[in-house]
């Protein structure tokens, strides 16, 4: 028993989840919020909007509609697929604005997500097994540092040293403007030249946290009495640290692995903008500044899909990993 | 055994990618081609984003910036002095009564696509816009009866009244009729984002849009101007203009558009840099709620304020108790000049008659003669009815510096025993405060074309919740600026745009505080041919007509320097992955090692 209803479990609990979040978003962006787009195209467009027009807009939104109404079409159109159009960018679908925007960021975010993954469980295995040696206390010391340092201020003094002062690497963008003449090869070194900076700044910056909490737990299992009888047993220290201790120590990682990658298409704002890497964090933060609703109700959508999915996997995971889990 | 076949396939990896990358590096250099045959290309940095190049609908500085490279207007503005002289039309003139204007239209002039353009296509962008009232152009076409093109190189402007508005010169891109005639409505034109595949008749053409990283634009050899020196224009963005300034250090790009004053002091003395200071074409004004029941819309939506925003002694007060040249000198750091009516353009403008300077003491005397006295001793001064001199005060974000002047300001109002409560808010947080308008004060700026036409139009009282910064309503202004609009000559309509900028600096329903200088600069190691317009002062790119971009070359094509950008060798990505990959080698090598001795 519990395996399979377990999951049911789980799986019911997200859907919940994720309707009650479409039903605050629409109450958040439709209901609540002051100020309405059609003020603020109309004011780009100039004088001559005329009255007439002006309505034309607001029923073209559909905000002329009871409240009610504009609900119960808000939940069909997204349970269909058809998140509306911008209005900020003029008429493009939510849907094409969030798929040009996702790949930069998966890009960025992804590749400095997963460095700072393995680079800090591998930091804080050795730290928590030598603990107190110099590495220790040499690795502790950097990630606190790192890990309270504001991302911005990282990004700009690794782009002040390595751009401004050694030139190395471009000051910022995806790709330099000649790409259209590139070769694949090329291109794939442009490419990687502009993110190198960004994802540095990115991978540093999440190392203290995966670091910490590596270190934190495998020191707990460490006092286990399991680890005590594993070296009673006589076996290699190595054996000790890679069969017994770390595969225990890693089950809080499994968690925070999971949630770090539905955080992953939320983007990185503060290093996008240092950067100028333009991500679905730029966009979200477009968005906001010009009561885009349709395009913010969907990026919120899509951060809670991703959010909410990799929590499911963790779950599921971590229930695979542990037992325990299932059995409770 | 299972390790040593691990050892192998590793190694096979490693030999694969460095494999990849030596040869990356070789054909990095062999495609380095020969400086003869490489394109020529200049690049802008910006900060703001396009978000379309449809020439009827753009918004933001850079798409208008594309535009101008790649549409044209029928007439344009001299180099010297911002005249009105011919382009697409040679000449004009105005019949005996005034009610048609004739002008005569190239015939060299060719369409993108190889079309020729008519001065049919000059008539039907008019009607377009007419007939579908697009708002950013249709006030260039105030008083038309009707505009038609008896012939392919004529064209007939009538109109209701005399008037010379047809030669201010309206500033509207012409389209092709082939093009425009395939859109009825004016929703459908607008979901076509001005590419691909846009066809004007300019020295440029927009052929690669790469979203929130660059544009590109790719010269047109066929101009009938002639055609431009260099192969390429780029526009890059940044989102924060350090790294803009960064990437012009670094050569990355060739030219920053409208710098801030701080960033600017820090090139003017890099070597390679020249930095350019341009006349004003922008201010900053201080704007007080002019919202009365008498306006209709201020009556229709509501409004709140302060009630000494309209009474004109306080506001006359306010500005004895500022001293501009203190906000130049330390917040633009003077990349700027005291401002005090508002149309800057040499042309256009027109001083004050009695400016007023720094005189807090007169300021004082104001206030307590209009009945502003400090009844409670808080020192605070109260109105006549007893209700504290105490305002909100909004300044922009976005705009630093107007953050840093409204520090200044809070400071000298106090001393004049006025209260200001300062809100800082982004741009699109002030326009819903100024909509709505719910304000007592706050600052913001215009960027001001060379015709005053626009720039007057805001101040009448029909542009209440359009464009009107504070809702002011005067009749006799409302009547010269019509007035002006008709004006047969140009003395006649001199004359009263300069009586319309006294009245709206006497009357201050907001103080002009400064006049920005347009700063601009570029690698002058790499490029010349720049061309100030005006001669006086001017700006020496983003011009009003193509002066500066079709004289623009390289540096080292004109003989001046030889300046390589030095960009040759292996990209440290290659020497960075190399070393990434010597470490990992050695590290599993080292483990690899360890491991065995432990075990064995």
């Amino acid at each position: 028993m519990g395996t399979r209803q377990y999951v049911i479990r789980k799986i019911v609990q997200a859907v919940i989840t994720l309707v009650a979040i479409l039903v605050f978003n629409f109450f958040l962006f439709r209901v609540w919020s002051p100020g309405d787009p059609v003020t603020f195209l109309t004011r780009g467009q100039g004088a001559q909007i005329s009255l007439e027009e002006r309505a034309e807009l607001i029923s073209e939104y559909g905000l002329d509609k009871p409240v009610f109404g504009q609900f119960v079409e808000y939940m069909e159109d997204t349970a269909t697929g058809k998140l509306g159009a911008s209005s900020f960018y003029q008429g493009e679908a939510v849907t094409s604005i969030f798929w040009r925007f996702l790949p930069p960021t998966l890009l960025l975010v992804g590749i400095s997500t997963a460095i700072s993954m393995v680079v800090g469980i591998w930091m804080g295995i050795r730290s928590g097994w030598r603990r107190g040696s110099s590495f220790d206390r040499f690795s502790m010391f950097f990630s606190l540092i790192l890990y309270s340092m504001p991302e911005f201020w990282l990004g700009m003094l690794l782009l002040l040293l390595f751009s401004t002062a050694l030139g190395w690497f471009p000051v910022g963008g995806r790709v330099s403007t000649s790409v259209s003449s590139m070769g694949t090869l090329e291109y794939i070194t442009d490419v990687a030249e502009h993110l190198f900076l960004p994802v540095l700044t990115l991978a540093l910056g999440y190392l203290g946290e995966f670091y910490l909490l590596m270190r934190s737990s495998l020191l707990d299992v460490l006092g286990e009495d399991y680890i005590t009888t594993a070296r009673a047993k006589g076996l290699l220290e190595r054996n000790v640290l890679n069969r017994h201790a770390v595969r225990n120590a890693l089950l809080p990682t499994v968690t925070l692995i999971a949630l770090s990658f539905g955080y992953v298409i939320g983007g990185a704002i503060t290093v996008e903008v240092v950067f100028s890497y333009q991500g679905l964090g730029l966009l979200t933060y477009t968005a906001i500044v010009s009561k885009d609703y349709w395009l913010l109700q969907g990026l919120f959508l899509f951060f809670s899909v991703a959010v909410i999915g990799f929590n499911l996997v963790s779950d599921l995971v971590y229930a695979y990993l542990d037992p325990r889990v299932r059995e409770a | 055994m299972r390790k040593r076949r691990q050892r192998v396939a590793a190694s096979i990896g490693l030999g694969i990618v460095l494999g990849l990358i030596v040869q990356s590096a070789a054909v990095g250099q062999d495609e380095s081609p020969s400086p003869a045959d490489e394109k020529v290309s200049f690049t802008v940095g910006m900060t703001n984003d396009a978000i379309t190049f449809n020439p009827m609908f753009m918004i933001e500085t850079p798409e208008y910036s594309t535009a101008d490279l790649m549409y044209e207007t029928y007439l344009g503005w001299e180099q010297e002095d911002f005249d009105t002289k011919a382009h697409l039309a040679t000449d004009w003139e105005q019949s005996e009564d005034g009610l048609t204007w004739t002008f005569n239209v190239r015939d060299d002039v060719t369409w993108h696509d190889g079309e020729p353009l008519t001065a049919g296509d000059i008539a039907y962008t008019f009607n377009w816009i007419l007939d579908q009232k697009v708002g950013n152009f249709i006030d260039y076409l105030p008083y038309t009866d009707e505009i038609t093109a008896p012939n392919d190189t004529t064209l007939e402007w009538k109109t209701t009244i005399p008037t010379s508005a047809p030669v201010y010169p309206p500033y509207i891109y012409i389209m092709p009729e082939h093009v425009l005639s395939q859109y009825d409505k004016k929703s459908d034109f607008k979901k076509w984002k001005g590419f691909p595949d846009p066809i004007g008749s300019g020295p440029f053409r927009l052929v690669e849009w790469r979203r929130g990283d660059f544009w590109r634009l790719e010269a047109n050899p066929d101009y009938w101007g002639g055609a431009p020196k260099i192969d390429e224009f780029v526009f890059r963005i940044f989102q924060n203009e350090d790294a803009m300034i960064e990437a012009l250090k670094q050569g990355e790009i060739d030219f920053a558009d409208g710098v801030s004053a701080n960033l600017f002091d820090s090139i003017v003395d890099e070597p390679n840099i020249t930095a350019n200071v341009g006349n004003p074409t922008s201010f900053a004004q201080m704007s007080f709620n002019q919202c009365t029941n008498e306006v209709d819309y201020c009556k229709d939506t509501g409004f709140t304020h302060h009630p000494a925003t309209t009474d004109p002694a306080f506001r006359q007060a306010v500005e004895y108790a500022i001293d501009r040249d203190v906000l130049v000198d330390r917040v633009l750091l003077g990349y700027a000049e005291p401002g005090y009516t508002v149309i800057p353009s040499p042309k256009w403008h027109a001083a004050p008659e009695s400016p007023i300077t720094y005189d807090p003491e007169e300021a004082n005397r104001i206030l307590d003669e209009a009945g502003y006295a400090d009844t409670d001793n808080d020192g605070i001064r109260e109105t006549p009815d007893g209700e504290p001199m105490e305002m909100r005060f909004v300044v922009r974000t976005e705009a630093p510096e107007t953050v840093d002047a409204g520090e200044f300001i809070v400071e000298w109002l106090r001393d004049i025993g006025v209260s200001l409560k300062t809100e800082a808010v982004n741009d699109s947080k002030l326009g819903d405060i100024w909509y709505a308008n719910d304000y007592d004060l706050y600052i913001w700026g215009w960027g001001v074309e060379p015709d005053p036409n626009f720039q007057l139009s805001t101040y009448t009282t029909s542009q209440c919740g359009i464009w009107s910064d504070t809702c002011y309503s005067n009749q006799e202004y409302d009547q010269l600026f019509k007035d002006q609009q008709k004006a047969a000559s140009l003395e006649e309509r001199e004359s009263i745009v300069e009586q319309m900028q006294q009245i709206l600096y006497q009357d201050r329903p907001e103080l002009v505080l400064w006049y920005d200088n347009y700063l601009q600069a570029y690698r002058s190691d790499m490029w010349t041919g720049f061309v100030k317009q005006p001669t006086e002062g001017g700006s020496i790119l983003f011009q009003y007509g193509y002066y500066s971009l079709l004289q623009l070359q390289p540096a080292s094509a004109a003989g001046v320097s030889d300046a390589d950008g030095g960009g040759g060798g292996v990209s440290p990505v290659l020497w960075i992955a190399i070393a990434a990959i010597v470490i990992v080698v050695v590290g599993v090598v080292v483990t690899r090692r360890r491991a065995a001795d432990e075990e064995g």
